[in-house]
């Protein structure tokens, strides 16, 4: 059962439409992943429902409004995860994977933390802002994509010299 | 006719292909590279630039999301 790279792109592209059909937005991951992070919080008394960045609707990609962990974003998060691991049993892929050398838990660490925080600053990652903002023409998808490939060049500059050297 | 192994297990794209063209170059005609890795981009990578550049290429999957890619120069 194998399903070319065009094939999945078809496939996502229409489970996108289904649940922008559904939920009046587009596909995105990093908003349930800020959730995840402001409820981790609370255990060490933060109140993050008082924020303005959870309180101000306008401010987040995908939340139907309001502080929200348990909205459907983190149901899609947790269908990628299990889609992923399907996927590579499915194809005998499945492997425990440990980085070679110790500076590799830095390097993902903080690339981990850039990337989110800089996911929340753009008002989505590359799914949410990338390929939400473009299918649906909104400028910001494209200044995204725009501004995402020198980020990308500069990451991949930083990290050989810092972390593979 | 020299055999040469490079382990690249653990370590993410982009550093298995860029490891495999250096070693490659310092490669004589008739050499041949034996890679290890466990990332499958990796191999996708390795694959296409290897097709780009008229290399022979045979890759081998010796366990789940493992491979061993040889080369021919």
């Amino acid at each position: 059962m194998d399903i070319p790279y065009w094939g999945g792109a078809i496939l996502l592209g229409m489970l996108n439409i289904g649940l922008f059909y559904w939920s009046g937005k587009p596909w995105g991951i990093t908003t349930a992943l800020a959730y995840w992070g402001a409820e981790g919080l609370k255990f060490f008394g933060f109140e993050p429902e008082t924020w303005l960045f959870f309180r101000d609707n306008r401010l987040l990609s995908q939340s139907p409004g309001g502080y929200d962990p348990l909205f459907y974003g983190t149901l899609l998060n947790i269908g990628v995860f299990l889609g992923a691991f399907m996927g590579s049993v499915v194809h005998k892929e499945f492997r425990i994977r440990w980085p070679r050398r110790k500076k590799q838990y830095l390097a993902a660490l903080l690339g981990g933390l850039l990337m989110g925080y800089g996911a929340r600053l753009a008002g989505g990652c590359s799914v949410g802002a990338l390929v939400g903002g473009t299918a649906s023409f909104s400028l910001h998808g494209w200044l995204f994509g725009l501004v995402l490939i020198p980020g990308a060049w500069l990451g991949f500059k930083l990290s050989q010299k810092l972390f593979y050297s | 006719m020299a055999e040469f192994y490079l382990d690249l297990v653990g370590y993410v794209c982009p550093v298995p292909l860029m490891e495999t063209k250096k070693k490659f170059q310092e490669l004589a005609a008739g050499d041949v590279l034996v890679i290890e890795t466990e990332h499958p981009r990796a191999v996708r990578n390795i694959m296409d630039w290897a097709w780009n550049e008229g290399t022979d290429v045979d890759v081998d999957e010796t366990a789940n999301g493992r491979w061993k890619i040889v080369l021919k120069k």
